[in-house]
């Protein structure tokens, strides 16, 4: 079967042209522009020169692939809008996969930290073992998404906060370090160690400026950044290229973005299987930026 | 007639997903899904949440105009989308869709002006428009004066607001009485209640020395902000704000400006045939105003009925058809989203 796949959740316009047999997949044609302001523009021209390249017309597709981010919403939403369309046009299947998880998969063996642009200076993530998801996907400040890989591989129980900062110290400090043992091995029980000396110097501070009268809620204090070294071997995707320095990884230079057949693969089985398709909703890891007004602002003053 | 082009519309230019379905001057199907009630409590339209409900309303709606239209994609001769102007994200949402549906169906697509096609939405209601016509579009987006000659070819803006929008100015008063949003059907509810001639707004641009440069642009932020001032001076004296005469004074002084100003643009360029369109041209008092001061100079009044006049498919595909029709050609499939799209170009040129 002739399946599409387009991903729109970076600054790359994805369309490729991937046949799924009975036990494997044959990539036929990919095409990819680089420019985070022309997913509007570029994608449908490139859909139609992948599909002319490899001489397949529209209603010959048995299925559409996108990937539904996480990614900037603009963009990420014209290949899901694109995907939809065609696919109720032409009356086949659209199935969603995590674009992060294409790039997952395209790593290979070993650990690795998955990192995409998320602008404002933060990424999306998520980490992989031997191609498939172990935690994630979410979005956070580069020097953040240690602390962030650790805090989703520990219980629940030792992440609860107690009000009075020491006892929350010594929680943090004690059960982030035995969980991040168990979890990821010795090796990156040093940097889960500091991560939890900092989370706790961190919850002394807010307490100690809500003592002060000084109100933090719901802003975390800057915690110092940490390297994802001993938590992953390696990082992909342009959010690990851009923020190399802070994960202190190497880099896979060759893998910024979600190839068309890693996607596919990803949805292989429900293919196979004619599984049927799915509404696609982009993976929306930040809420909108709205604020509701408050009262009405006096124009005598 | 059978032989007409059949032509959907898509529009997505602020907070209402549009599918219109036209034959010729015939209307087949409007079908809409609105997002204004998730932007009610922020009191206006949030950008980032409007897109969000174009991409999940998109494929449903679609479905709906062609079952409403009992046609299918196949039988669709072009399609039309808004391609500006209006809110860049909400705009490609409805630009990629019409893409992905040309793309698959293999057929023409038009990115198309949505303020031409709120002139064009008329023809659907009264058939042809003559021309050269005046139009006025006023809404919460727009409150523009157009000389058209030809729609499919180009339309001459005369004016247009300097400040807030028509539709902008009922939002924000209609606010300041605490009476919700959209304001416009509020305010002309209320002001059905009240005495126009109780309280005398400003009427924005008219004096002479304005009329030099603005004589027909209109500005409604200095009536805003004296309804505020009015409203504020009564409530810190301790008396009751009387919210039907306000509303009636305030309508009455927006209505007074556009109509006085449109009838002006049409006696000017010696034009008989005065189109109102955009959200505000469901006025109930702006429609009585325009046609009692046009019918004093043998200017014809056109007005689509009000789900015409607000944001829908069916002025996108009314326009589509006015092009396809003129042999105008197709936009190509890298067309764009513009959010300030100029009225220079009706239609994206191919
Ligand atoms: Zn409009």
């Amino acid at each position: 079967m002739l399946v599409l796949a387009l991903d729109t959740a970076t600054p790359a316009s994805t369309a490729a042209l991937v046949e799924v047999t009975a036990d494997g997949l044959r990539g036929l044609a990919e095409r990819r522009t680089v420019d985070p302001r022309a997913h509007g523009e570029k994608l449908a021209p490139e859909i139609e020169a992948t599909l002319a390249e490899a001489g397949v017309r529209p209603r010959d597709l048995g299925a559409i692939v996108a990937g539904l981010g996480p990614g900037p919403f603009t963009g990420l939403r014209v290949g899901l809008v694109t995907a939809a369309s065609m696919g109720q046009a032409l009356g086949i299947p659209t199935y969603g996969v995590c674009s992060l998880d294409g790039l997952g998969r395209a790593a290979g063996p070993g650990r690795v930290l998955i990192a995409t642009d998320a602008r404002r200076r933060e990424v999306y993530f998520a980490t992989y073992r031997d191609g498939v998801r172990v935690q994630g996907p979410d979005v956070a400040r580069p020097g953040d998404v240690a602390a962030a890989i650790v805090r989703a591989g520990t219980p629940t129980r030792s992440r609860a906060r107690n009000s009075a900062a020491t006892d929350a110290a010594a929680l943090a400090e004690s059960e982030t370090l035995e969980a991040a043992i168990s979890l990821v091995g010795a090796d990156a029980a040093r940097v889960a160690a500091a991560l939890a000396r900092a989370e706790a110097a961190a919850l002394i501070g807010q307490a100690t400026a809500r003592d002060d009268g000084v109100d933090l809620t719901g802003r975390q204090s800057e915690a110092p950044a940490i390297g994802v070294g001993g938590l992953v071997d390696r990082a992909a995707g342009e959010g690990a290229l851009k923020y190399g320095d802070v994960f202190g990884v190497p880099v896979e230079e060759h893998l910024l973005y979600p190839p068309g057949a890693a996607l596919v693969a990803l949805a292989a089985d429900r293919i196979r299987a004619g599984a049927p398709g799915e509404a696609l909703t982009p993976l929306y890891l930040r809420r909108p930026d709205a604020v509701e007004p408050t009262g009405r602002k006096p124009v005598l003053t | 007639m059978a032989d007409e082009p059949l032509v959907l519309g898509i529009e997505t230019s602020c907070d209402e997903t549009g599918i219109g379905i036209v034959r010729g001057h015939t209307l087949l199907a409007d079908a809409l899904a609105s997002s204004v009630d998730q932007h009610a409590r922020f009191g206006g339209v949030v950008p980032e949440v409007a897109s969000r409900a174009h991409l999940e309303a998109l494929v449903p709606t679609m479905q709906r105009a062609l079952e409403e239209a009992k046609v299918t994609l196949a039988d669709i001769d072009a399609i039309a989308v808004t391609s500006g102007p209006g809110l860049a994200g909400a705009l490609l949402v409805g630009v990629a869709a019409a893409k992905g549906y040309a793309l698959a169906a293999d057929k023409p697509v038009y990115g198309v002006n949505h303020l031409a096609a709120h002139v064009a939405v008329d023809t659907l209601e009264h058939g042809p428009l003559p021309e050269p016509a005046i139009a006025m579009l006023v809404s919460g987006g727009h409150s523009s004066l157009l000389l058209v000659d030809d729609l499919t070819n180009g339309v001459t803006p005369l004016g247009a607001t300097i400040d807030d929008a028509a539709g902008e100015a009922f939002d924000k008063v209609a606010r300041l009485l605490g009476l919700g949003f959209p304001g416009g059907p509020i305010i002309d509810r209320t002001a059905k209640e009240g005495d126009p001639a109780s309280i005398a707004f400003p009427r924005g641009l008219t004096a002479p020395k304005d009329l030099a440069a603005h004589r027909f642009d209109f500005s409604f932020s200095g009536l805003k902000t004296a309804v505020a001032r009015w409203v504020e001076a009564r409530e810190r004296a301790g008396e009751p704000v009387p919210i039907a005469d306000v509303s009636a004074s305030f309508q009455e002084a927006v209505c007074d400006v556009l109509t006085a100003k449109a009838i002006e643009a049409c006696r000017t360029n010696g034009v008989g045939t005065l189109v109102i369109g955009g959200g505000v041209a469901a006025n109930s008092r702006l429609r009585v105003l325009a046609e009692e001061r046009a019918a004093k100079h043998g200017i014809e009044v056109r007005v689509p009925r009000p789900a015409l006049c607000t944001d829908n498919g069916a002025m996108v595909a009314a326009l589509g058809s006015r092009l396809v029709a003129a042999g105008v050609a197709p936009s190509r499939l890298d067309l764009p989203a513009d959010s300030a799209m100029p009225l220079t170009a009706v239609s994206v040129a191919g």
